[in-house]
């Protein structure tokens, strides 16, 4: 673990709200509730990883944090170093524009993030230009180191990003998140449509650059194996909000959460003789839109008695740092990762 | 060219370019691949060496301006004979626009994108577009095909599944979207599935259903798979043979023990101790291969991997092409070290 623990990040009750369109019978208005009261820290220098189901809110609260998305309520306090404390939510267009030098984000989709009419030089400069960070002779410099240690070569700088496979285009969205060389990145994905020894590579990439600059990362991912080696806490989310968060080891070892155990249960071993026994998680995913009683996994979850669908469990902290929220974590004998 | 009988589709030296005016790019090199009945096959290789590609030369729509240059595409199939008789067909010859090739799409081979956002139309509800592919191809009612088409979004895990069916695309989470993609590619039990990375957008427990989903469709409909992705602990749970692919060559093709427990080629290697290990210890750096991907207008001469292998022959590898060599049980590989 960290030895010094200063926090970065603060989040407090985070809420995002989306509308629901329901063609032209749409009397009652009904929300997706992607985030649904959130709060965790994130420490400086760490990288802390967010994994869940698909759709559970990991972009959404990504994107919170960078204020791409307008909250539906709570805050997001930033502890910049040799700056005051200062809550996203509420800074002014100059502060969030000084802001945007200091935190960026890898997108999870390589197709739909990059401008198709612009060349690949252009994408990855465009940070620096539209933050008045350098001119001239400086861009194209700082653009062909940071292409470089992505791994993209001039050759391609000037080509547009059509014509790249899905892990060349990612690439090229690693670049242009690294040009400002920014204190905290949100990694959305960073490495999933990536080959593994590319994906080697930008990991070890990633951080050297930690290392080198005291980066902080949040870091979204479904591989469970990458999230092991580059994170050193674990947030995992189910239909919006947090149900477990602790110190890596811990969590994939010591599982608290009854949704956690099934996901250890589901990672897929690189090896044809050892095969994976799956927790079966019976029953209907739920909706975001009409979320489950009391706790939102009980329709789900093999240890549901009769209280999980009358109150909602509790978000606490049963050991140090070790955060979880079920009825339940005291006395579940869980099963961890095996490996 | 007359298949074996336990094949479904075979791939020989197919090339593939596209013309830019940048370049040209040489995205296949000379694939060879089979694909044999009821099974799956795993490809992986690095981003960039052809995998979509060659998933797309199958069903004929290769983004343009690329082109089919040279090899052939067999495929077995009872589309486009009376009597319910199979023939053989050379997909790499056929007009991409013909009637033939249209009813092979989606109603024999169906394919799940890699990229869901793209794959979906904007302007149609997603219950629409899959039931498109019912109403096409197996003559159903409107009323049966919709029915049908919510039954499939649940057995992918999409809940409220005749809420979501009048939903457009982009309502969905990433992940939702390729359950969506996968429940279209489903829906009219293709005898081969084409799967591009149909996982990596999904959570583990997710991935597991959609992998027993597939499982199924193997074992209801006899249906075959091919199966891109990085994931190389997805290719060891689901993959029955595996070709591993660099910049657009196959250079080595085994049973996926062989693959996994007995590999031959140095990038195979290299790959396997490239997998992030879980062992609960603090973590070192990993093992990533050294040197650069080249550029995709430039030609590498000799073995494509030379640039980056560490077992390089000096004098050999740089100009000479390494042939296949064959170690029995379909375990082949396209290395000097192996040669003589
Ligand atoms: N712009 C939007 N409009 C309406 N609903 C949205 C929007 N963006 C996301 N949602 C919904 O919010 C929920 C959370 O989505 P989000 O993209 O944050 O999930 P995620 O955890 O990142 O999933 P994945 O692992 O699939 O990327 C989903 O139900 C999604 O359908
Ligand atoms: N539309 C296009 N125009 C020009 N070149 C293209 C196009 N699509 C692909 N290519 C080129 O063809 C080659 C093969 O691309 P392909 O998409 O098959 O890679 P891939 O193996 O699927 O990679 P990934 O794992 O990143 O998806 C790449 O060099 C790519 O640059
Ligand atoms: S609160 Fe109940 S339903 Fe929720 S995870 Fe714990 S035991 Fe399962
Ligand atoms: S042929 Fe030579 S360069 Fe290519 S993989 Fe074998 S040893 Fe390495
Ligand atoms: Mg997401
Ligand atoms: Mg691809």
């Amino acid at each position: 673990m960290l030895s010094e623990q200063r926090i970065l990040v603060e989040v407090k009750n985070l809420r995002k709200f989306f509308p629901v369109r329901r063609g032209t019978f749409g009397l009652t208005k009904k929300f997706v509730r992607a985030v649904d009261d959130v709060s965790f820290v994130i420490y400086r220098g760490e990288t802390l990883g967010l994994v869940g189901e698909s759709g559970s809110g990991k972009t959404t609260t990504g994107r919170l944090l960078l204020r791409g998305y307008e909250p539906t309520a709570g805050s997001v306090i930033y502890h910049l170093p040799d700056a005051e404390a200062m809550d996203i939510m509420t800074m002014t267009k100059r502060q969030l524009w000084e802001f945007r030098k200091h935190a960026q984000m890898i997108f999870q989709d390589p197709y739909s993030s990059l401008n198709p009419r612009m060349t690949v030089r252009d994408i990855i400069a465009e940070p620096l230009i539209a933050t008045k960070s350098a001119r001239g002779e400086d861009v194209s410099q700082r653009v062909i180191e940071t292409a470089k240690r992505c791994q993209l070569s001039i050759e391609h700088l000037r080509r547009y990003p059509h014509a790249f496979s899905g892990g060349q285009r990612q690439r090229i969205g690693i670049a242009r998140a690294l040009v400002l060389q920014p204190q905290f990145i949100v990694c959305d994905e960073p490495v999933s449509a990536l080959d593994v020894s590319i994906q080697a590579q930008i990991l070890n990439l990633l951080k050297d650059l930690q290392t080198e600059f005291g980066l902080t990362y949040l870091f979204i991912a479904h591989d469970l194996s990458v999230v092991e080696h580059i994170c050193n806490r674990v947030g995992v989310m189910y239909l919006g909000n947090l149900v477990e968060m602790a110190a890596t080891e811990e969590l994939f070892y010591h599982p608290l959460h009854p949704y956690t155990e099934a996901l250890m249960s589901s990672i897929p071993e690189a090896d044809p003789k050892v095969k994976m026994q799956p927790i079966k998680l019976s029953g209907e995913i739920p909706s975001p839109i009409d979320p489950p009683s009391g706790c939102a996994f009980h329709p789900r979850c093999q240890y549901a008695q009769s209280i999980c669908a009358e109150s909602k469990p509790e978000w606490r902290e049963l050991a140090p740092g070790h955060f979880v929220a079920c009825h339940f974590a005291e006395s579940l004998q869980l099963r961890g990762f095996v490996g | 060219m007359q298949l074996n009988p336990d094949e479904l589709i075979r791939i020989s030296n197919l090339k593939v370019t596209f013309p830019l005016t940048e370049g040209t790019v040489q995205a296949l090199d000379g694939v060879s691949l089979t694909i044999k009945k009821g099974k799956v096959l795993g490809v992986v290789g690095e981003s960039g060496c052809g995998k979509s590609i060659t998933a797309r030369s199958i069903l004929r729509i290769i983004p343009p301006p690329g082109r089919i240059d040279d090899g052939e595409i067999w495929l077995r199939t009872k589309i486009g004979t009376s009597n319910g008789h199979e023939q053989m067909i050379d997909l790499a010859k056929i007009d991409p626009n013909s009637e033939m090739m249209r009813q092979i799409r989606w109603g024999e081979i169906s394919m799940v994108f890699q990229e869901p956002m793209t794959s979906f139309s904007a302007y149609h509800t997603l219950g629409d577009q899959i039931s498109e592919a019912l109403l096409i191809h197996r003559n159903v009612s409107r009323r049966e095909a919709r029915q049908r088409t919510i039954e499939m979004l649940e057995r992918v895990g999409i809940p409220n599944a005749s809420t979501r069916f009048n939903q457009y695309p982009h309502e969905f989470s990433g992940g939702m979207r390729q359950r969506a993609m996968i429940a279209m590619a489903l829906i009219c039990n293709p005898s081969l599935l084409i799967a591009d990375e149909p996982t990596t957008a999904l959570d583990v427990t997710i991935q597991a259903q959609v992998l027993e989903l597939m499982q199924d469709l193997r074992k209801d409909f006899g249906s075959s798979i091919l199966f891109i992705t990085h994931n190389l602990g997805v290719i060891a749970q689901i993959a029955d043979e595996v070709s591993i692919m660099y910049l657009g060559k196959v250079v080595e093709h085994g049973s996926v023990t062989d693959i996994f427990h007995d590999p031959k080629h140095p990038y195979t290697v290299d790959l396997l101790s490239a997998i992030p290990k879980i062992t609960g210890q603090k973590k070192d750096r990993l093992v990533a291969i050294e040197g650069t991907i080249p550029s995709p207008f430039e030609r590498v001469a000799g073995c494509p991997f030379h640039p980056r292998c560490s077992r390089i022959i000096q004098g050999l590898c740089e100009t000479q092409v390494p042939s296949e060599i064959d170690f029995g049980n379909g375990h082949t590989v396209r290395c000097h070290l192996y040669s003589k």
